[in-house]
């Protein structure tokens, strides 16, 4: 029995291990898909330099809202000239009017498309003179590959479960069939009754516990030390003990007759 | 210590087996005598708790045989050994016991000694005989201190010379107060009492 509690150990610590490391990837690339999103900034051209505080003064209200980079006509103008070596063209700049730009760099996480719809109609109504730049098809495409991402992540999870259930109570009803003869030779010598239960019972808690603690300490030893970048998130963790605690309650009501 | 009454077995409306009134003392060895198929292994299964369809009373010490079937204080050796035969025959002998006291695992050996298992111990159990298997059940079930140990067809399994040897372990149980049931088809020596089942009822010899 105790060969196979160990098989039964290292096999769930292999399961649980590699779920983790799915949540890790899947982690890994959304942070990429948003990263690479709130690197691009919303900008703001603005005709009127008196719309520019007003607008800020909204825009700073919007909880995704990471930075805000404004710049008026006049930052505009000379930065013009300096880049193009346009002094000798510094009077006739100064005729004509340059729009003020405000760079809006977003927390793309936050920044779904109800924010979105919501920016853009208090724009409209708001400041109908304001053009407003973005590359909505980046973000569109860039949301679509989180969606994507977001179901493969959901459906592998589910097939995780299920393949952890499946897995862990066929081993353990193997484990514990071999042992069967064991105990109805134990109950007819006089044995006690509720041995088997205990020890079931014993079994079960050292098969959650012991292959959840070491991969738990595994990942946040792996993730202190820096060798993953990210956290798994304990409300994962929290579902993949439910799911050992699981399998131990099903292979408990499938051998019910025998313990 | 046991006691019975108007105990009857029917089996497709038909009587099976009856018998009226038994009592059956403490520290007593009864032999119950019968024919194949008479219905002696279901009588003992009664007594064991283990076959309720049974009409009439069995009371072991004025409780029911399940009260003492879940205790284990009733222990039913069967016809057919039931050992491990991976393990030893220490091990076979122990299985029942969660710690072996000192004075349990002497008194075990003693009657390993007694009976010609001290040689085969260390042994896996699947390499024995099957006489001594059933030693290693008899010694099992006597080291127990049962209130009743019931053996079914002990003829068997036993020879004459064997059969001395397995009522010396009875022995042991008996003077601490157990009751030895024992069945068989031929009468079997040095029994207190003698029942045998004719036409389909038990009656005392």
């Amino acid at each position: 029995m105790k060969t196979g509690i160990i098989i039964q150990i290292i096999i769930a610590i292999f399961i649980l291990s590699a779920w983790n490391l799915l949540h890790l990837v899947y982690q890994q690339q959304h942070n990429y898909y948003y990263r690479e999103l709130s690197s691009v900034p919303i900008i703001y051209f603005i005709p009127q330099r008196s719309t520019v505080d007003s607008l800020a003064e909204k825009l700073r209200k919007y909880p995704y809202l990471r930075r805000l980079e404004t710049e008026v006509d006049s930052l505009i103008n000379a930065r013009l000239i300096e880049a193009y070596n346009l002094e000798y063209a510094r009077d006739i700049l100064k005729d004509f009017s340059l729009p003020n730009v405000i760079k809006m760099y977003v927390d793309a996480g936050k920044f779904l498309a109800p924010e979105k719809s919501e920016l853009e109609e208090m724009l409209a109504e708001d400041y109908p003179e304001i053009i407003m730049n973005y590359n909505d098809e980046n973000w569109y495409s860039t949301q679509n590959k989180i969606e994507f991402l977001n179901k493969i992540y959901h459906a592998v999870n589910i097939l995780a479960i299920v393949l952890c259930l499946l897995i862990l109570i066929l081993l353990r009803i193997h484990f514990e069939s071999r042992r069967n003869e064991f105990w109805r030779i134990y109950k007819l010598s006089g044995g006690e009754m509720g041995l088997r239960r205990k020890q079931f019972i014993t079994t079960s808690l050292i098969l959650i516990i012991l292959p959840f603690l070491i991969v738990f300490a595994l990942f946040q030893t792996a993730y202190y030390l820096h060798y993953v970048r990210y956290f798994v998130d304990l409300r994962i963790w929290g579902i993949e003990f439910i799911v050992l605690i699981f399998t131990a309650l099903i292979s408990a009501v499938i051998q019910e007759n025998k313990i | 210590m046991l006691e019975i009454e108007n105990y009857s077995v029917t089996f497709k409306k038909e009587m099976f087996l009856s018998a009226d009134n038994l009592a059956l003392e403490s520290g007593r060895k009864f032999n119950l005598l019968g024919r194949n198929g008479s219905g002696k292994s279901i009588f003992l299964k009664s007594i064991h708790g283990t076959f309720t369809a049974y009409k009439g009373s069995i009371k072991i010490k004025e409780r029911t045989p399940l009260f003492y079937k879940k205790r284990k204080k009733t222990i039913f050796i069967e016809s057919i050994p039931r050992i491990l035969p991976e393990e030893t025959v220490w091990r076979n002998i122990t299985l029942p016991f969660h710690k072996i006291t000192i004075r349990q695992k002497q008194k075990i050996t003693d009657l390993c000694n007694n009976v010609g298992l001290s040689e085969l111990i260390g042994l896996k159990a699947k390499l024995i005989s099957f006489s001594a298997a059933k030693f290693i059940e008899l010694i099992r079930a006597a080291v127990q201190l049962p209130h009743i140990l019931l053996l079914d067809d002990m003829d068997t399994y036993f020879d004459e010379i064997n059969l001395v040897k397995a009522l010396d372990v009875c022995e042991y149980a008996l003077n601490n107060g157990a009751t030895i049931i024992a069945t068989s088809t031929a009468k079997l020596e040095n029994f207190d009492y003698y029942y045998r089942i004719v036409e389909k009822k038990m009656v005392k010899l």
